[in-house]
């Protein structure tokens, strides 16, 4: 190849949830601009929020994404809880844990089968896959159905759920449908270990590099919801901390803002869960990751997908023991607390990493300010430093639709939800 | 007997309803319909149309699509309709990509047919309601057609 200036450009992301693009200007031996461009527009719902009472809060947010709703709604109730100084019961952090259990199944097996493993197959799309591996594609339908039916028993439905609330839930299911999902989930324990030796199996590039991951970490369980904000790096702090010491930037190329810690990118989501969190893993899961013969804390960014499977298989086991030991339904039936003046924090981890909620309420409960940080945004940064140094090793030398596909593969790597990420904007007005 | 599903697909919004507006309409027209049907209203169900397939040996799908001339209603051909697959995002798996995943799975039905209802330049238009009404109708006329061929296949199995 020629040592001449080079734009490679993806216009519109493939396998990624929402719509964003790549540029990469290539300068010689050097990259010279390399821009994760999201470009759908900001959704606002910081604004719509303003003026709307605690109860509604958690049906808007949910709304903010149909893959992980739930975990909008989970963070919502954790700050308006905070906020009115009432803490949920054991039994309700067991209900909803249960709940959450349902996304990351759902999620994480559409992304493994979907929209990544095609990466690692060699095709380009699901379809493709389909074709040549219908048992990988129908295990991924399974789990995905699966994990939609605890939404649904627990939500009403699976999109868009709608029995959350501060205080608990609306309703909760009845013994019926909880020992149908008891079975389901003991009938899906041995197919979650085989994804787990199935994602180990791929094909996946070498990868070192030196990252910063942050999760939250709990006093005894994986991190879902609560916990406290750890790095690897040593940062450990409580929610209330986040925004001392997470900046978040606005940058011209995205309507997504961009996150650092100290100045510097960081990684949210499965990889950086499973990393900080490795001790927290339940005696049967602990034992497939090592089967498996990878070694985390990993640096490859390409373990990712083994990280999403082992968590599908821990929410299995999670979601198992909750339905065996059936918490008390009472406590998590509670009237909603009762509203006053103040600010809220809350944090859990949804299934692309930490979602960050901050509500200041009036008197009357009333939202005055939101703040909402999803784990896209955060990534952000991540995601253009992987990019940019996985194409360096690759070598810019090469064709540029093999740098293409690459990039590609990297940003898919992540799983970003740039549907999610775009809700922010800055509006400068000038007047002349 | 035809083991016939009459699926209708959308959202609660604008002329992407029509087809779940149909759907219910025929919910209480069981004795125009098949013996044996069964009717669904789906919102936006992505791959969970899939669960529609399982054991169907008919399926006709009622939906919305974009463009066109506004309320014309168009039967379209599933073949094609796949060719227009994209599944970039599971946000954005739509039926076309349901069917091509199907037609990869082996999970197609042995009929599918489509009831389209162009949108125009409005999607976010009404519908009115004689409009759901000829969809309703067309509905009916697709599910005896399918029907009569899975009895003539039927017959032509048993001689």
């Amino acid at each position: 190849m020629s040592r001449e200036s080079r734009r490679i450009r993806v216009p519109v992301l493939a396998r990624v949830e929402g719509e964003g693009a790549l540029e990469i200007d290539i300068e010689a031996d050097r990259i010279a601009r390399l821009q994760l461009r999201i470009y759908e527009p900001p959704r606002l719902f910081e604004k719509f929020l303003e003026g709307r009472a605690a109860h509604e809060v958690p049906d808007m947010v949910a709304r903010i994404c149909g893959i992980c709703p739930v975990a909008y709604q989970m963070s919502a109730v954790s700050a308006i809880e905070a906020a009115f100084g009432h803490a949920p019961s054991p039994a309700l952090l067991a209900w909803r844990r249960l709940m959450y259990c349902g996304e990351w199944i759902e999620s994480h097996a559409l992304h493994i089968h979907m929209l990544a493993a095609p990466d690692f197959l060699g095709f380009d799309s699901v379809l493709e896959m389909a074709r040549a591996h219908p048992e990988a594609v129908e295990r991924g339908l399974r789990l995905q159905r699966l994990g939609n039916r605890i939404l649904e028993v627990l939500g009403g439905r699976s999109v868009h759920p709608v029995s959350v609330r501060p205080g608990g839930f609306s309703r909760l299911p009845d013994a019926a449908d909880l020992a149908e999902l008891r079975e389901a989930c003991r009938s899906a324990l041995a197919e979650a270990r085989a994804l787990v030796h199935w994602t180990a199996s791929l094909a996946l590039p070498e990868d070192d590099q030196d990252f910063v991951c942050v999760a939250l970490r709990h006093p005894e369980e994986y991190p879902m919801y609560g916990g406290r904000i750890v790095s690897s790096a040593g940062l450990d702090i409580a929610v209330e901390a986040f925004e001392d010491h997470f900046e978040e930037r606005q940058v011209p190329h995205s309507t997504a803002l961009h996150s650092f810690l100290d100045g510097r990118p960081y990684l949210v989501g499965p990889l950086a869960r499973l990393n900080l969190n490795l001790d927290r893993l339940p005696a049967p899961v602990a034992e497939t990751l090592a089967e498996t013969g990878i070694t985390f804390p990993s640096r490859n960014m390409f373990h990712s997908i083994v990280a999403r499977a082992v968590e599908i298989q821990l929410a299995l086991h999670e979601a198992l023991r909750i339905l065996e030991a059936l918490p008390a339904r009472e406590p998590a039936l509670a009237a909603p607390p009762a509203s006053r003046a103040g600010t809220g924090f809350g944090a859990t981890e949804a299934p692309r990493g930490i979602l960050y909620h901050r509500y200041r309420f009036d008197d009357a409960g009333r939202v005055q300010e939101a703040r909402i940080t999803p784990p896209t945004s955060q990534n952000q940064a991540r995601m253009e430093e992987d990019a940019r140094h996985a194409l360096e090793c690759l070598g810019l030398d090469r064709p540029d639709d093999t740098l293409r596909f690459h990039a590609e593969r990297v940003i898919r790597n992540y799983d970003p939800c740039i549907s999610c990420a775009t809700h922010f904007l800055q509006l400068k007005v000038t007047r002349r | 007997m035809s083991r016939l599903r009459v699926i209708g697909v959308g959202s609660p919004f604008g002329m992407d309803r029509i087809g779940l507006l149909a759907a219910e309409r025929l919910l209480g027209m069981r004795d125009r319909l098949p013996q044996g049907t069964e009717v669904c209203l789906r919102d936006r169900p992505g791959t969970a149309l899939l669960e529609d397939f399982e054991g169907a040996d008919g399926v006709v799908i009622l939906d919305a699509v974009r463009g066109g001339r506004a309320g014309h209603i168009r039967c379209l051909d599933p073949g094609a309709l796949q060719a227009l697959a994209s599944p970039a995002s599971t946000h954005g798996f739509g039926v076309a990509e349901v069917l091509a995943l199907a037609v990869a799975l082996g999970r197609m039905p042995e009929r599918v047919r489509l009831i389209g209802v162009e949108t125009g330049g409005d999607p976010q238009a009404e519908p009115p309601p004689q409009l759901v009404a000829a969809l309703v109708e067309q509905a009916l006329r697709t599910a005896w057609e399918c029907a009569r061929q899975a009895a003539h296949v039927d017959d032509c199995q048993a001689s």
